[in-house]
């Protein structure tokens, strides 16, 4: 089998700062089926400067250290594990306070030096978004995490909301596989719908990571491009269908083709009234199909045998479209 | 089947994924009795290897014409490489390697003293459960038999390693014998890559199988070598042999098959060396910068150093600057952001350019 799917929910910052929010959040992430709730840790006045217009936005999203170990003790509760991403430094101190078992990187930090470095000092697993940026950002990355950690994971993403079609550039991810062997590549899907993910899955990637709302009506500032639970339950299933339809690797008969294997294939048979004793030429042979339920099909002959019968002896009388065994032939004397 | 890379282990001796390369020595058709039997394995040991491997054999019931001739060189002169023809009848050339039950214990207890695992191949199913008692690490299966399902089942069920020999077989029936040993409930399997022929021909060889069969199968993948000398071994190793089967001599030019393709003891212990070297050298697939290299790295590649005397006010341009080693300033690709700005104060040619030397 392949190896099985796995999907984060990413709550980012649609708890709206409020804790509750965020405990609905992971229930729904749970109800849709996904293995990982996710949101992001961070101090706002941390890591954007005074004046951004991003600042009061993510001052009004910011949960404390506090609100998230009961988000944490929540998801655990429910059954979905919880992780987030370290978005500055404080941010990744709260992860490791907290005990999250994975850190992700944001694409926006792929350059953050002393966070990678903060990252990699931990230890623990680590995921990083890839988004706008270039292979060797991503090298330059990677070579910092990997001084920590040999367990990472890259995510080919799109860093726009919603990314379009011709931006999402899925041939990235073998690229990637390629350029980092022992790396696994995921997907990071910023796209509207499935289609995406299909595709993401077929080019190898295993961990997709989706944004999810509760309600896309709610105010904020991401809720309405993200996924309703309705749509990341049907992408969790699509993804999951996917992995199922790909397989194993093996070329063998699926195992629900074994009638069509018996039935559906040609064995030898005799072409016209052949009188016992007669010699067969191979106008008397002819791979042809057979009526399985009333013979037994493995004492019948394979198309492939067709000229080695030639110039053997028929034990007895065979009736036109008779199958050919070796029990009704012998060599000729 | 899981695609997971699986590891062959013998005691503490492992073949296949992250393991150095596993070395056997073939001594099964060079042999010509117990002691001399016992001095390979001691020159095997010696050099480093990780396993010996014999062949047993049944002449009486094996070879039904005991007059069948059979033709095989003979090296003459190990320096001018002069080389003669001989026929022989196979019956007596078998009857030469053929050993007691008794002898036989007495070579492996031998290989186990040395520290050496101890391999054979088996015409019959007796022979194999003689390997079996004989607490053998592991069976190979002739290229041959690649399709003796019975054979190969028995020996699955033993429990001792499988060593699948693949010459002249499709990769379908490599999978087919594969699936009779797992149906066997074992997954002890080697997949010899074998190129036919005593010495193979070089068209034979076909190396590039070895990665198509590490990406069709889990298994680790052996490369058992029919030249004379050891540059397939080097290239087997490069392509991702797991193991690397070599036949040894005490001496090549000794009247029999197969010496003349096999190595002498000096020889043994530098092939061993140089597999094991190739192997370091082969190093990692994911391009990772050690701190060493970076800061070698960074002595010699360039920085911008003033091409010439400037004023305070000059344009930083690509006719002030010249890019020279080392590294320790501002490299080309930053200083492509600067060129346009003017110098902050007056500098000399050759001076290494530092930021604040930019307004």
């Amino acid at each position: 089998m392949t190896e099985p799917i796995r999907i984060i929910a990413e709550g980012e910052i649609n708890h709206n700062g409020d804790v509750e929010l965020a405990k609905k959040l992971v229930e729904t992430a749970h109800a849709c089926k996904a293995d990982f709730i996710k949101f992001q840790c961070f101090v706002a006045d941390n890591f954007i400067a005074p004046g951004s217009s991003f600042l009061p936005i993510f001052k009004e999203n910011e949960l404390s250290l506090d609100e998230f170990r009961a988000i944490k003790a929540h998801a655990a509760k429910v059954g979905v594990t919880f992780i987030s991403t370290a978005s500055d430094l404080a941010g990744l101190r709260m992860i490791v306070d907290l005990d999250l078992p994975i850190i992700k990187l944001g694409s926006t930090n792929i350059t953050n030096t002393p966070l990678l470095e903060g990252i990699a000092e931990t230890g623990k697993p680590v995921i990083l978004s890839t988004g706008a940026s270039t292979l060797a950002e991503v090298a330059e990355a990677v070579e910092i995490v990997a001084r920590g950690t040999d367990d990472i994971t890259l995510m080919h993403c799109t860093a726009t909301y919603p990314a379009a079609d011709d931006a999402l550039n899925l041939s990235a991810i073998p690229t990637m596989a390629a350029a980092f062997p022992g790396i696994p590549v995921g997907y990071s899907d910023h796209s509207p719908g499935t289609t995406a993910a299909i595709a993401a899955i077929g080019l190898g990637a295993r961990l997709l990571e989706k944004h999810f709302t509760t309600d896309k009506s709610l105010p904020g500032p991401d809720h309405a491009i993200s996924s309703s639970p309705e749509e990341l339950a049907e992408y969790i299933e699509t993804a999951h269908r996917v992995a199922t339809m790909l397989g194993s690797p093996e070329k063998r008969p699926a195992e629900t083709e074994a009638g069509i294997r018996r039935a559906g294939r040609r064995y030898l048979t005799a072409v016209g009234d052949i009188p016992a004793g007669a010699v067969l030429d191979d106008r008397m042979i002819r791979p042809r199909r057979v009526d399985v339920a009333n013979v037994d099909v493995d004492a019948l002959l394979p198309p492939s045998l067709a000229r080695s019968l030639v110039g053997w002896t028929a034990r007895r009388a065979l009736r036109d479209g008779e199958p050919l065994g070796w029990r009704n032939l012998r060599p000729t004397d | 089947m899981s695609t997971e890379p699986r590891v062959v282990a013998f005691g503490d001796r492992k073949v296949g994924f992250g393991q150095p390369v596993f070395v056997t020595f073939e001594a099964g058709p060079t042999h010509s009795g117990v002691e001399s039997a016992k001095r390979l394995i001691d020159e095997a040991a010696r050099a480093g290897a990780d396993a010996i491997k014999f062949q047993m054999t049944d002449p009486d019931r094996l070879v039904s014409d005991r007059k069948q001739l059979f033709e095989y060189d003979v090296l003459l002169d190990k320096e001018t490489g002069a080389r003669e023809t001989v026929r022989e009848p196979l019956y007596d050339i078998l009857c030469r390697r053929a050993l007691s039950q008794s002898q036989w214990q007495e070579v492996k207890a031998h290989a186990d003293a040395r520290g050496l695992a101890f391999f054979a191949t088996v015409p019959f199913v007796e022979q194999l459960e003689f390997l079996a008692e004989l607490g053998c690490d592991s069976v190979k299966i002739a290229s041959a038999d690649v399709n003796h399902f019975p054979l190969i089942r028995r020996a699955a069920r033993t429990g001792m390693c499988l060593q699948l020999d693949t010459g002249n077989s499709s990769i379908g029936e490599i999978e087919a014998a594969i699936d009779a040993i797992r149906e066997e409930g074992s997954e002890n399997i080697i997949i010899h890559h074998c190129p036919s022929g005593y010495p193979a021909r070089l068209e034979s060889i076909n190396l590039n199988i070895i990665p198509t069969l590490k990406r069709m199968f889990p298994y680790p993948v052996a490369f058992s070598d029919h030249t004379p000398s050891w540059e397939m071994d080097v290239a087997a190793v490069a392509l991702g042999a797991d193991l690397v089967e070599k036949t040894i001599t005490e001496d090549r030019t000794t009247r029999s098959i197969e010496h003349i393709m096999s190595i002498e003891p000096p020889e043994m212990k530098e092939f061993v060396r140089i597999l094991r070297d190739i192997q370091t050298a082969l190093g990692r697939t994911r391009r990772v910068m050690f701190p060493e290299e970076r800061r070698k790295r960074d002595a010699v590649r360039r920085s911008a150093f003033l091409a010439r005397d400037v004023a305070k006010g000059d344009t930083v341009d690509e006719t002030t600057i010249e890019f020279r080693r080392p590294g320790y300033g501002i490299s080309p690709a930053l200083c492509e952001q600067f060129f346009g700005r003017t110098f902050a104060r007056p500098l000399e040619a050759g001076h290494l350019l530092d930021l604040t030397d930019i307004a």
